[in-house]
């Protein structure tokens, strides 16, 4: 009797915490979106005089004119880079981390425990350290101001090689490779049919951390590429920040605008990623 | 052996990646002229046109005629050297980063922007040319302050574009209500701030976070030269005697509660002017469209006036407070090409105002009709223009002065809150100057 009524009690405060802690949680993350949404109809004058957290009088439509006049009508097509590089860096990216996880997970090579510190001390890297060394090599190879030169070292993730391993390590068991190559399988069919499978939670989650950190990359892409056409969305929206006379209701419609494609993608891939980590914690 | 049939498989996306990428090498954008004009020649022998790129950092937005348009008309003119200008669209320092690597790899463009306080460090790391002999003869188009602050130890390195004399913003509606004549020296200033106070209203504000431009520019405006090279050594005199007059003048207005201590760049200077607690404040030129902004909209419309900074010396002088102008870059191969259309792009008075700028170009300048509005109908730019003569004409900076920004807006800060005088100011740029130029091992006059 007593056992259960002392156990009713913190059941009771623990869904009223955890309710609070929600709720403070979810103020928290969409505080600010809010504030973007309220603050991308504003117009300049506005965002001075006006509480940050109420409307004030709709100017959406002249700060989206606004927004591509200063854009010299470029804006879609940044957003639509921006997809472009993240997406291809991802999926490339993607690709090169499984399957440098499996090897340094399931073949001993000589110097594979060197090739995995390695990748561990790129992990402590920044990679804003490596941007001008990588601009001088990429001038070199020819390669500045093409997409390549934001593709190709955004596919390079250390995490993901790491995330790889530790999935190959903790989800594929050595007797499934075995059996698939006792049933005569040669090693390309294997990783491509049996491995990929069974990483394809991990396989989502290092596409969308390659997917985000190129998408956010902004030196990189301010480095390598000078064509107006060739810009991502954040350099391109970086470039109304002008000291004078900058129109800040524009550049926060245009960050919303930007962002929707990332929230498409979250929205679209989270139940792949929902069931991959469903499927880790049943077993 | 399978193993490595494996391994290959995974970088396979990388390596096709990689052999794509010959097919667009061949479209990069290619910064240097093949052409074999000499430099300092005009005349192209062989009828390829030289190619000039201009890296900027100008706003470029709307209703502003674009960087862009004016390489255009440029080229149509001047078939004989074709320009491309791109804009930059990350910070200053961003740039000059970008630029230090594209000089190494030898892929820099002909033409830069580069703020006046930065020319000198860029000088100093060899990213620069020496285009004196070309620049002469376009001296004569531009404020002689600006130009002095395109030179270094005697080599002109650029054209300047934009500049930042000091004047003084006033709310011309309030002064006439409180009876207040506007000042037009030391004296008056610290006579008319404390009668205002005593009405309370303050007529300037002690700006910490802008000190290190703001008050050098001050200095300068007293007749100081903080810097000069002597013996090729830097001579350091920033708490000299100009300095220590301007130090008087603040520290009697803060002592006498005179001036409002706000950050410029603070929600509390916006807030002040716009309940007309602040009426008056010492700024440089490109505040005019700045402040204009900030008051949209308020009581303030069509109130403001612009003056001449109150001589703080003994004639009428003001000093540099911020501005850019355009550098050559050292890889150049046709500076004398690249100068000429520098000098063109920078007496295109009408396209730059409309991109925020004051010129450094002497010449009219039409005042933008926001701005003339804003300001009770005066003609703005004019007075701008009268101020951009008046710059003191000797006023360059050290290649480490932007490091030692944040030393000065501390003892700014002490200053404004009373806990140290504005004097140590100065003081602090002094020491920091010597001990920042030893740091860089560049040798310091004694």
């Amino acid at each position: 009797m007593s056992a259960a009524w002392g156990a009713a009690r913190p059941r009771r405060a623990t869904v009223v915490v955890t309710w609070l802690v929600l709720i403070g949680a979810l103020l928290y993350f969409l505080g600010p979106v809010y504030w973007v949404v309220v603050s991308a109809t504003k117009s300049n004058q506005d965002l001075y005089t006006t509480s940050g957290l109420l409307p004030a009088a709709n100017h959406i439509a002249e700060n989206y004119a606004t927004l591509l006049a200063w854009t010299q009508n470029q804006f879609w097509r940044w957003v639509g880079n921006s997809v472009f590089y993240s997406a291809a860096a991802g999926v490339i990216g993607t690709l090169v981390s499984v399957a440098v996880g499996y090897g340094l997970a399931k073949f001993k090579t000589p110097g594979g425990a060197a090739v995995q510190v390695a990748v561990l001390a790129g992990l402590l890297f920044p990679i804003a350290l490596l941007t001008v060394p990588l601009y001088l090599l990429f001038i070199q190879l020819g390669l500045v101001n093409t997409p390549w030169a934001v593709i190709i070292p955004s596919c390079v993730s250390p995490f993901g090689v790491f995330l790889g391993r530790i999935y190959v390590e903790a989800s594929v068991p050595d007797e499934l490779l075995e059996a698939a190559r006792l049933d005569g399988a040669s090693e390309l069919r294997i990783f491509f049919a049996v491995v990929l499978r069974l990483l394809a939670p991990a396989m989502v989650t290092i596409f969308l951390f390659i997917f985000v950190a190129t998408w956010n990359n902004f030196l990189l892409p301010l480095m390598m590429l000078t064509t107006n056409e060739l810009k991502p969305v954040t350099v391109g929206l970086y470039g109304m920040m002008s000291y004078f006379n900058p129109q800040y209701g524009a550049v926060l419609q245009g960050a919303l605008l930007g962002v929707l494609p990332l929230i498409v993608l979250f929205l679209g891939l989270q139940r792949y990623w929902q069931a991959g980590l469903a499927s880790g914690a049943v077993k | 052996m399978e193993h490595t049939v494996a391994r290959a498989a995974g970088v396979l996306a990388a390596v096709a990646a990689l052999a794509a990428t010959s097919a667009c090498a061949g479209t990069q954008a290619t910064t240097t002229a093949p052409s074999p004009a000499a430099p300092g020649t005009t005349a192209v022998t062989g009828g390829e046109p030289v190619e000039i790129a201009y890296l900027h950092r100008l706003p470029d937005g709307e209703g502003m005629t674009k960087v862009a348009e004016l390489a255009e008309q440029w080229n149509e003119e001047n078939p004989d050297i074709q320009v491309t200008a791109t804009k930059f669209d990350g910070r200053a320092a961003e740039m000059i980063t970008k630029i230090e690597a594209d000089v190494q790899a030898g892929t820099a463009p002909c033409l830069a922007q580069a703020g006046y306080a930065e020319v000198p460090s860029l000088f100093t790391r060899g990213l620069l040319a020496d285009v004196t002999s070309e620049a002469a003869g376009y001296a004569d188009n531009y404020s002689a302050g600006a130009f002095s602050l395109m030179t270094v130890g005697g080599t002109t390195v650029g054209l300047p574009q934009d500049g930042g004399p000091l004047v003084y913003y006033y709310n011309a509606a309030e002064f006439e209500r409180l009876g207040l004549t506007v000042p037009t020296t030391m004296t008056e200033l610290a006579d008319v701030a404390k009668t205002a106070a005593g009405q309370g209203k303050y007529v300037v504000a002690f700006q910490p976070d802008e000190a290190q431009y703001w008050l050098a520019a001050q200095a300068a405006a007293a007749g100081g030269t903080w810097f000069s090279a002597e013996n090729d050594a830097w001579r350091v005199d920033a708490a000299g005697e100009a300095s220590q007059q301007v130090a008087g003048l603040w520290q009697d207005l803060l002592d006498s509660d005179a001036a409002l201590v706000e950050q410029r760049w603070g929600d509390g200077f916006r807030g002040a002017l716009n309940d007309q607690s602040l009426i008056g404040t010492i700024g440089a030129a490109w505040e005019a469209p700045l402040l204009a902004g900030d008051m949209a909209g308020t009581a303030n419309e069509g109130q403001w006036s612009v003056a001449q900074l109150p001589s703080f010396g003994s004639e009428a002088m003001t000093g540099p407070d911020g501005g850019f102008g355009v550098v050559v870059l050292r890889t150049c191969d046709h500076p004398a090409e690249a100068m000429e259309f520098n000098n063109w792009l920078n007496t295109q008075i009408d396209a730059l105002v409309s991109q925020g700028l004051v010129v450094a170009a002497t010449g009219p300048m039409e005042t933008p009709e926001a701005i003339r509005t804003f300001y009770g109908g005066q003609d703005v730019f004019a007075e701008l223009a009268t101020a951009n003569e008046n710059l003191n004409p000797d006023f360059p900076y050290i290649p480490t002065y932007p490091a030692i920004g944040a030393e000065m807006a501390a003892a700014a800060d002490r200053a404004g809150s009373g806990q140290g005088t504005v004097m140590d100011i100065f003081t602090t740029a002094q020491e920091a100057s010597v001990s920042s130029l030893e740091d860089a091992g560049l040798p310091v006059a004694r």
